[in-house]
């Protein structure tokens, strides 16, 4: 997909909208004086300095030409975090066995090499690899696979 | 010579066939783990600090050495060669290590950290034998406010790590601050932006956010690219630095050294400061500037030498007043209790065969260091001639396992997948994520610091103004911001339309 | 991949490395009777090397002796050791995971974290105390004051104008001095910091701050060495290791004694023999002169209890005590 706007609009406009929220979600935290600070002070200027950033960063991608987004394919992108967020959500309940041959499957397909064989080969045999290596070599603590 | 005696003593106490090979064993099993991405030294030794307690103090000294430098290096070798920096300080590193490592000169980039890092640690450890007690002293001086103006000289410097746009590296730096108020404020006891889950109670861990921002966004760029991907690196060449490049990188050292090690002398924030403090400098000094961030071998050798340097000196607040200035130390403190023997000066005197013992250690780890890795530099280059398409997926493995084993909290490697999208996201916006890194480890800092100094002032905003050392930083950071603000005027006036584009 | 026992990686490692070096860890399997017949865990809800880790670790080897099985300390920190706690709360009540608790966790950390799902005295049965680490009113040489007379009457003569710090706001070492503060009715700024005792310390050396309350095993080196003065103690009667420090108590103050104590708990339902097993256990474990040496070297006391009865008694009034300064400065929060 092309994306025809502006990058340093698309930042600006993404540092107004952290700042912003932060501002909003901030300004529960008891601010305080500058002499005695409260919870909420600091956070209060940093949010405040990139609401003001994101401003300049618009307003001048307005003012000058700047370099576009251009190309971006999406697959990659929701592929792999995907596949990360699984390892994430898996590893307790699933266990290490599991949640390791879906992170390398997950990362495959991210990047358009099905290759079923060697897919699988390289799931098992890292997973393994790592298992011997980490867990039982070093002692990491990953949680052990349980599928019942 | 007392001197020479006093490291003889140490050598005798420390050199003994066993403790080398304890030495041996303490690096080999660092770097193993530093290797693995997200677990840098503190995540390391407290793993391994347990293995220690049932050895003799001089071994078990010269093992938690060399863990603790080969976590350190383990941390540098994934920054360079896949771009993900295992540890705060090997950020910098990354920058231009990682690009030298796609130049297809991942051989020299680690060669050139593995001998920048054994000067640095040499010269360190000289410098704590002969001057380790009067520069606690300095270390002393050093009050809030000093340390506030510091950081702020730090945060104003970062900006020089781009290479692309300023107003966008300021606005990564303020949102990495940000990022780092997330978490139980230490003043209030009130928690930030913490959503109501108690692990982001003590905030997001660094790896967290450089394993999503660096490996896991670098990933995704790579796969969206259609051939360069594929070859991930160009033809691997000169795996050992030559006499040329020895002349390139050894002043970039020597100076790496020298600030490294004063910064290390500094509690909490030594290293990082000291890496990118001497990739500002070597940026600013060198004649090709625009070579930083595209491979520069200054850009590696010099933050390498200091966050060596600094790792060193750390040990001096910790060695001659007992008083840990780090995470690090604070476990290295709690070894030497196991071991019966309470760090400070009362060691020194009492028993100065364990205390020149473990600067003997300290020099030994180093050099057991060298002699680990240079020979297995042909065989991290080796893995990266690994097609990229079966490199990839155990890179994201590694991370996840990695990001999983800090805290053996799932949420991280959630979290994790989270800043891989923003980093991802971020780089197509040309916004680069080490100023990011910075501000998410200097901002709590600075917070921190800025309100304990006025607390401690009683709100008197002049106690800045009034310390000499605040003063001086304060000054500093003015110049640099003209600095940095003059050409940026200069820029808009001459109506140029791409502001640093790459 | 079912572990038929729950071997941790610390004892992987320690196996790893100890076959290594010709160490290899003696695991002596002959059980006395039917508890214990396999490890037992001690989890330590700090990382290794704190306070805690120390206490369990010298305890591990006597006391696995005593009860001729393998302990294995498992080092689970994260939120003040509130992670440690929640995990060791859980675990089956069957003596085989056992908790190493501390004044922070089971005493303050309820009161402190309102999201805290444990409770201490419901989901845990006390054993025995084994550590006691009094606390240690340290000042800058150069601050005037060189007992506690002397300070009130110097902060009293200057109120709001004294700082103070602490190694965080919830640390049994700032309850310490907010107690003390409400006794003698001082005007204090309250400096807090973080990452334990050494940049507090630190910033009480440099003069940048004046005192502070720590634990007299992180205090103890540097009075000694006349980095710092010590103004007071507080304990009921003075230490041995600094025997010219008056107690709080006896220069007035009655209500500052305390303690930073380590003590071992055990999940509520485990069976009743167990517990009195392990508390024997414990009490024999800390006659060893080994264990006693070594905690007083660093300034700990090492104690046990008399009952696990007793220890629940002490903890109950520990806790009482600290909420109650809790919910005082609460009212106030800074």
């Amino acid at each position: 997909m092309d994306i025809k706007v502006s990058s340093d609009f698309l930042t600006g406009l993404l540092f107004c909208g952290l700042g912003a929220v932060a501002i909003i979600i901030g300004s529960s935290y008891p601010i305080g004086t500058a002499s005695r600070m409260g919870a909420g002070y600091f956070p209060l200027m940093i949010s405040s300095g990139l609401v003001l950033l994101g401003g300049i960063l618009i307003i001048r991608s307005f003012l000058v030409e700047t370099a576009e987004v251009g190309h971006v394919d999406f697959r990659p992108l929701l592929m792999l975090v995907v596949s990360i967020l699984l390892f994430g959500l898996l590893i307790e309940s699933w266990g290490f066995l599991v949640a390791g041959v879906l992170v390398v499957v997950g990362a495959r397909v991210a990047g358009r090499h099905y290759a079923p064989l060697e897919t699988a080969l390289l799931a098992v045999g890292l997973t393994v690899f790592c298992l011997l290596l980490f867990v039982y070599g070093l002692g990491l603590h990953l949680p052990a696979t349980h599928l019942w | 010579m007392e001197l020479f005696h006093d490291i003889g003593l140490g050598f005798s106490v420390a050199l003994t066939p066993w403790n080398l090979v304890y030495g041996f064993l303490g690096v080999l099993l660092g770097t193993i783990i530093g290797v693995l991405p997200g677990l840098g030294p503190v995540a390391t030794i407290s793993i391994l600090l347990p293995v220690t307690f049932t050895l003799p103090a001089p071994a078990a000294l010269i093992m938690l050495a060399g863990i603790y430098y080969g976590a350190q290096y383990g941390g540098s070798t994934t920054a360079i060669l896949v771009n993900l920096p295992g540890e705060s300080s090997s950020v910098v590193t990354a920058i231009d290590g990682y690009q030298m490592a796609r130049k297809g000169q991942a051989g020299l980039a680690l060669a050139t950290a593995a001998l920048c890092s054994f000067i640095a640690g040499t010269l360190a450890t000289v410098v704590i034998a002969v001057a380790a007690p009067a520069l606690a002293e300095v270390a002393l001086d050093f009050g809030p406010a000093d340390y506030f103006s510091l950081m702020l000289f730090g945060l104003v410097a970062a900006v020089i790590l781009a290479h692309g746009s300023v107003v966008k590296a300021v606005g990564m730096i303020l949102v990495g601050v940000l990022l780092g108020t997330i978490g139980i404020d230490a003043n209030t006891s009130l928690e930030r932006f913490t959503f109501g889950i108690p692990s982001f109670g003590d905030g997001i861990d660094f790896a967290v956010v450089a394993m999503g921002m660096f490996g896991i966004g670098e990933t995704i760029s790579n796969l969206e690219q259609k051939d360069s991907a594929r070859t991930f690196v160009k033809e691997v060449t000169g795996l050992w630095p030559r006499w040329a490049d020895m002349r390139r990188f050894i002043k970039p050292a020597l100076r790496g050294t020298a600030l490294g090690g004063c910064l290390g002398l500094l509690p909490g924030g030594g290293p990082v400061l000291a890496s990118f403090s001497t990739y500002a400098l070597e940026k600013k000094l060198s004649k090709r500037p625009a070579e930083f961030g595209r491979g520069a071998i200054e850009g590696v050798a010099g933050p390498e030498a200091a966050n060596n340097a600094a790792a060193q000196t750390a040990f001096i607040p910790m060695l001659t007043l007992g008083l840990p200035s780090s995470a690090v130390m604070a476990l290295m403190i709690g070894a030497l209790m196991m071991q019966g023997l309470s760090p400070g000066p009362q060691l020194m005197n009492q028993r100065p065969d364990l205390f020149w013992g473990l600067i003997a250690s300290m020099w030994l780890g180093n050099l057991m260091l060298v002699v680990l890795n240079l020979p297995l530099v042909g065989i991290w280059v080796k893995l990266l001639s690994v097609p990229y398409r079966m490199l990839y997926p155990a890179i994201m493995l590694f991370c996840c396992i990695g990001v999983y084993s800090i805290n053996n909290n799932a949420l991280d490697v959630v979290m994790a997948a989270v800043f891989g999208a923003f980093g991802y996201i971020m780089k197509r916006l040309h916004c680069e994520p080490a100023p990011l890194l910075l501000g998410f480890i200097l901002g709590p800092m600075i917070e921190e610091t800025l309100r304990r100094a006025l607390l401690i002032s009683h709100g008197d905003p002049m106690v800045f103004l009034q310390r000499p050392i605040s003063l001086s930083f304060l000054v500093m950071t003015v110049l640099l911001l003209l600095v940095l603000v003059a050409p940026m005027i200069r820029v808009t006036r001459e109506r140029a339309f791409e502001e640093g584009a790459d | 991949m079912k572990a038929s026992t729950p071997v941790t990686r610390r004892a992987g490692l320690a196996v790893l490395l100890g076959a290594a070096a010709g160490l290899a860890m003696a695991s002596p399997a002959s059980a006395q009777s039917d508890y214990p017949n396999q490890p037992i865990t001690v989890i330590v809800p700090f990382a290794p090397g704190g306070a805690s880790d120390f206490a369990a670790r010298l305890l591990q080897p006597r006391l696995s002796e005593i009860l001729g099985q393998q302990i294995v300390v498992e080092n689970r920190d994260g939120a003040a050791g509130n992670v440690g706690m929640d995990i060791a709360a859980r675990a089956k009540p069957d003596g085989y995971t056992l908790f190493l608790g501390n004044v922070g966790t089971v005493s303050i950390n309820p009161y402190l974290f309102s999201s805290l799902r444990v409770k201490p005295l419901e989901d845990f049965i006390p054993i025995s105390i084994v550590a006691d680490t009094p606390g240690l009113l340290i000042a800058n040489p150069a601050f005037p004051p060189n007992n506690v007379k002397e300070l009130v009457e110097y902060v009293k003569a200057r109120p709001g104008e004294v700082n103070f710090a602490s190694p965080g706001t919830g640390s049994v070492n700032r309850l310490e001095m907010e107690a003390f503060r409400r006794e003698a009715g001082l005007d204090m700024v309250h400096v807090p910091y973080k990452g334990g005792a050494g940049p507090a310390t630190a910033d009480v050396m440099g003069g940048h701050v004046s005192l502070m309350f720590v634990t007299i095993s992180s205090g103890i080196n540097h009075v000694k060495g006349g980095r710092l003065k010590a103004l007071g103690v507080t304990t009921r009667e003075r230490v041995e290791q600094l025997p010219d420090v008056a107690t709080m108590a006896e220069q007035g103050y009655p209500k500052s004694v305390s303690s930073s104590w380590q003590g071992l708990l055990a999940p509520a339902g485990t069976p009743q023999p167990i517990i009195d097993k392990l508390h024997a256990a414990v009490v024999e474990a800390m006659k060893d002169e080994t264990i006693k040496k070594r905690m007083a070297e660093s300034g700990v006391i090492a104690v046990s209890s008399p009952s696990p009865a007793d220890f629940k008694a002490y903890i109950q009034a520990d806790a009482a005590k600290w909420s109650g300064v809790i919910q005082e400065i609460g009212a106030k929060a800074d």
